[in-house]
């Protein structure tokens, strides 16, 4: 009975939110690394590796 | 002991303060080192195919008051532990990626570790999992993802947009989980306040198989599928409407099969409003257990209050105090209530946070009555 109260809870609560439109963002994940500038990274918030691009010689 | 609290406030201030007074020459001359060795050691050059590099330090200083006596932990804050993180991130198509979650954990002295009897050296001293996994990525059909990692249940008992959960979430135990409650004639009862509390969010982190839809509508579904046949299930929403940010999630669980005492289900779930013009939120949270094989039928709920203002140009200072109530959760008849207060000041151009708090945590345990625990933690963590 219990679960189902809650399974129709959330249903409803759902339905309603999903009618009222909005603009999705992406909720912060509290338990992990911020999202953001980093002390030492600078603004992008992380040090970023990438192979380096090859300039073709003619 | 007040002359002790005086300079541990006085240290946190000066800390504080430190970069608002007189640190921008140096500051100035540190960013433009920093910025010559990132010209030198890395290079930003195909955009499709990255190895990211971050982490965090946050340490704290916990003082505890277990009704007998008062004493200083040095701790590493197991609300977000120390850590660091390599992502791997290849863009295959405009529609696909292919990535990697390298993570692993350092703690010393977690506040999920040290108690009364053991103050220092508490921690395997390595690193620890959090997340190996690898993932598919497509916008159009979802993520798959493989290896150790959230299950799909993870952080649904967490949703919390008060900017204070470095301090003060749901998982109140976290912030001094190893300490023990005393008896009245003072013994150390054997029951610690993470026996006691639990936000039961979902299946924590395991080896699995998760898949996750793309987010319509704010609404993002997972699943995900475990060892021993555990296996969950959840329902993500965030979205902003004038100036109303709702984020809000719910999970159900099966738990693992085998063992003398299981879990057969957990329901939980939490939801979190801000009110971005003033900076006032609301967090709840809440969620029960059927076990197997024991009586005690573990429940949880937890409400927060927050106010985030801007009293300073070098970040947020956000404010919060919150209530949590726990029964059952080691044994039946058991329950546990805490109530805190706390203050976090964002650094958001360096990725700082400096914050403190109080909380009290109180536990009526069948077998014997008990004092009550307060905690007064103050701590920064710094993100690189």
């Amino acid at each position: 009975m219990q679960k189902r109260f809650a399974i129709a809870a959330v249903l409803v609560i759902g339905v309603s939110l999903a009618a009222c439109g909005g603009k999705p963002f992406e909720a912060p994940d509290i338990s992990d690394i911020p999202d953001g500038p980093g002390v030492f990274s600078g603004s992008d918030g992380e040090f970023v590796i990438s192979p380096k691009r090859r300039v073709r010689r003619r | 002991m007040r002359h002790f609290k005086t300079m541990l406030l006085a240290t946190a201030g000066a800390v504080i303060a430190a970069p608002m007074i007189g640190g921008t020459a140096v500051a100035q001359d540190a960013t433009a080192e920093i910025n010559k060795m990132k010209r030198e050691v890395v290079s930003k050059g195909v955009g499709n195919v990255q190895l990211r590099i971050s982490g965090q330090v946050n340490r704290a200083l916990n003082v505890v008051n277990d009704g007998d006596t008062t004493e200083l932990f040095n701790v590493d804050n197991d609300n977000s532990s120390s850590r660091v993180r390599f992502q791997g991130r290849a863009g295959v198509t405009d529609d696909l990626q292919l990535g990697t979650n390298f993570e692993v954990q350092f703690e010393s002295n977690s506040t999920a570790d040290v108690s009364q009897e053991n103050e220092q050296g508490q921690g395997p001293n390595n690193f620890t999992e959090r997340k190996i996994e690898l993932f598919v990525r497509s916008k159009t059909y979802g993520r798959i993802s493989l290896g150790q990692g959230d299950t799909a249940s993870n952080g649904t008992s967490e949703q919390d947009l008060s900017k204070t959960g470095v301090i003060a979430y749901s998982g109140v135990s976290d912030m001094a989980g190893g300490i023990e409650f005393l008896d009245d004639n003072d013994n150390l009862t054997g029951t610690s306040i993470g026996d006691v509390f639990s936000n039961l969010d979902g299946l924590s982190r395991d080896d699995r198989v998760r898949y996750d839809t793309p987010t319509f509508a704010g609404f993002t579904a997972s699943t995900s599928w475990g060892a021993d046949d555990a296996f969950d299930v959840a329902l993500r929403y965030a979205s902003e409407f004038g100036g109303i940010r709702v984020a809000a999630a719910v999970a159900y669980a099966d738990g693992e099969d085998g063992g003398a005492v299981t879990l057969d289900e957990r329901i939980n779930g939490s939801a979190s409003v801000l009110h971005t013009p003033t900076g006032l939120n609301l967090t709840f949270a809440a969620g029960q257990d059927e076990l197997d094989g024991a009586d005690n039928d573990p429940m949880f709920w937890y409400v927060k209050l927050g106010w985030i203002a801007n009293f300073f140009p070098i970040g947020p200072t956000a404010f919060a105090i919150d209530y949590g109530y726990s029964e059952e959760i080691d044994a039946e008849d058991d329950e546990a209530q805490t109530y805190g207060i706390f203050a976090v000041q964002h650094l958001s151009d360096w990725g700082a946070e400096f914050y403190t708090g109080v909380r009290n945590y109180d536990a009526d345990l069948e077998a014997t009555s008990t004092e009550d625990i307060f905690v007064w933690m103050t701590g920064a963590r710094f993100k690189f």
